[in-house]
């Protein structure tokens, strides 16, 4: 199990804090720190690559309810 | 509560909620995916339309560059070799419409979405004029297959996808078959009887709608719909206010581009098709019918990305004095040249950034305006041609009014405009300390 720490940048922090504290699915589970009103830690326990890790925290929160219509960048940390 | 603290909470408990019905609420997804996913063939199309008429052309400004008629004389006789492209692409573009948006639909209704694509075209050609026999041949209009019937395809794809999926799931509508039978029989008997009962549906509809207007479906919808909606959206009006709705919800945090896309597609679809379809008729851009699209958005008013930040970045590096900006502003120079400006967005960062909020909403506004007034005043064409998105700056221009060197030397006005407006803010930025975003001050750790 691998863990990374990811850069969340989004407007509206807030969302992306609700929805990734204690998030989990078959592939990630996380946990968030958030920095100030447009930036977050999230710290990623995965088996997977930190490239897929990263492709996989985007997708899932852009499916996700509000993350379909907010603005976001992520970069490993 | 200062006004910006004000703002953001609006937009956190009311804009967002309200944006993200937009960009989930699957009929208008079913509409904004099916232009994303038809986009790269009308790029095909329009790159064709310029390939023919600045290359190939004798008068094209690229085929004059470079003298190419006279390298290689018979270069023009290639443009009809090239034409059809046209007739695959722009001109049918309702027929992908139908079919991806009744795909869409069944998409997110869980239902079968090739045959819902599939019998969505289907519905489309029901209630299609019908065939004039002429000498024994039966000829089919094109009229409502491009641009005209794109309404047409729109309702159609909506009402088909949602009565497929729907009825595609009732038991008692399914004919299943034993498991020796392939998979591809099996799939269609499974929705045979839905697929029988919507063509026999719209094919009532529509003789109903012919004995009450003899025009049929096509132009009824065409006329009460669809021009109307064009009316509405191929003014300054109208696209100033969608660029200003877009720029802000993108401040915000939310997706602007994206939350406006279905919005912003039909209104102004059916109106660039024309524009294209008169440049391909024509050879040239002037006279093309419609000329305020949101092409002049792209054209004047978001070199460097969104809030046409390439400007603000020219901003930072004339008066920045925060070591910080000015490093973001490197770091962003390469992306935003190209129209991408995540790292300043999030860098700078421009987002709830109290000072350059009121720029990057006004910047956009301003360069349509401009852009606007050069277009009805005779001073360039209408930007005719579809160019892609990061074409850099003021080529979009230049290309997309056919090689107008007038556009592209407004373009560099454009940018020069968007800069002035951007500096004083840069300087306002200077005096203030990093602005506090509630935690750590804002920093500048975003990588590109």
């Amino acid at each position: 199990m691998n863990q990374y720490t990811i850069q969340f940048f989004c407007g509206q922090i807030n969302y992306v804090r609700a929805f990734f504290e204690n998030y989990q699915d078959d592939y990630i589970r996380t946990s968030i720190t958030v920095i100030n009103k447009i930036k977050a830690d999230l710290v990623v326990d995965t088996a997977l690559s930190p490239e897929l890790a990263i492709r996989h925290v985007e997708r899932t929160f852009q499916q996700s309810k509000y993350g379909c219509a907010l603005h976001f960048n992520v970069s490993m940390k | 509560m200062g006004f910006m603290a004000a703002f953001e909470k609006f937009a956190e408990k009311t804009l967002v909620p309200v944006a993200a019905k937009l960009n989930s609420q699957r009929h208008i997804v079913a509409i904004r995916d099916a232009f994303i996913l038809s986009f790269p063939i009308t790029l095909a199309g329009s790159l064709i339309v310029l390939l023919n008429f600045a290359v190939l052309a004798p008068d094209g400004f690229i085929a004059k560059i470079l003298f190419l008629h006279k390298l290689f004389p018979n270069l023009a006789d290639l443009q009809s070799v090239f034409s059809p492209v046209l007739n695959g692409s722009v001109n049918i573009l309702s027929m992908f419409i139908v079919f991806l948006v009744a795909r869409n639909m069944a998409i997110s209704l869980k239902a079968d979405e090739l045959l819902s694509g599939l019998t969505g075209l289907s519905v489309f050609f029901i209630i299609y004029p019908p065939y004039t026999n002429v000498e024994g041949t039966n000829f089919l209009t094109t009229q409502w297959v491009g641009a005209q019937g794109l309404f047409v395809a729109l309702i159609v794809g909506l009402l088909v996808g949602e009565l497929f999926s729907r009825l595609s799931k009732s038991k008692k509508l399914q004919i299943n078959m034993p498991d020796s039978v392939p998979p591809a029989v099996s799939r269609s008997f499974k929705v045979l009887f839905p697929i029988i009962i919507i063509t026999v549906l719209f094919a009532i509809v529509n003789a109903l709608i012919n004995a009450v207007y003899p025009e049929g479906l096509h132009g009824f919808i065409y006329a009460v719909i669809q021009t109307p909606l064009k009316s509405l959206g191929t003014n300054i009006v109208s696209l100033v206010i969608l660029a200003i709705v877009s720029n802000l919800l993108w401040v915000f945090g939310i997706h602007g581009p994206n939350t406006i896309a279905a919005i912003r597609e039909a209104m102004f679809a059916e109106a660039n098709l024309e524009n294209l379809n008169f440049v391909a008729e024509h050879g040239t851009a002037w006279g093309a019918p419609y000329p305020v699209t949101w092409a002049i958005n792209d054209a004047f008013a978001n070199y460097g990305g969104s809030g046409m930040t390439l400007g603000l970045l020219i901003a930072i590096f004339i008066v920045a004095k925060r070591q910080d900006y000015r490093d973001i502003g490197k770091l962003s120079l390469a992306p935003g040249l190209f129209n991408i400006n995540e790292p300043i967005i999030f860098g700078l960062p421009v987002v709830l950034n109290p000072i350059l909020i009121v720029p990057f909403i006004l910047v956009p506004a301003i360069n349509i305006i401009i852009g606007y007034v050069a277009i009805v005043s005779g001073l360039i064409p209408p930007i005719a041609y579809s160019v892609p998105w990061t074409t850099p700056g003021p080529l979009i221009a230049f290309l997309g009014t056919g090689g107008n060197y007038i556009a592209l030397l407004l373009g560099f006005v454009c940018l020069a405009v968007s800069t002035l407006v951007y500096l004083p803010f840069v300087i306002a930025a200077n005096k203030a300390n990093a602005v506090s975003y509630g935690g750590q001050k804002s920093d500048s750790d975003v990588s590109a």
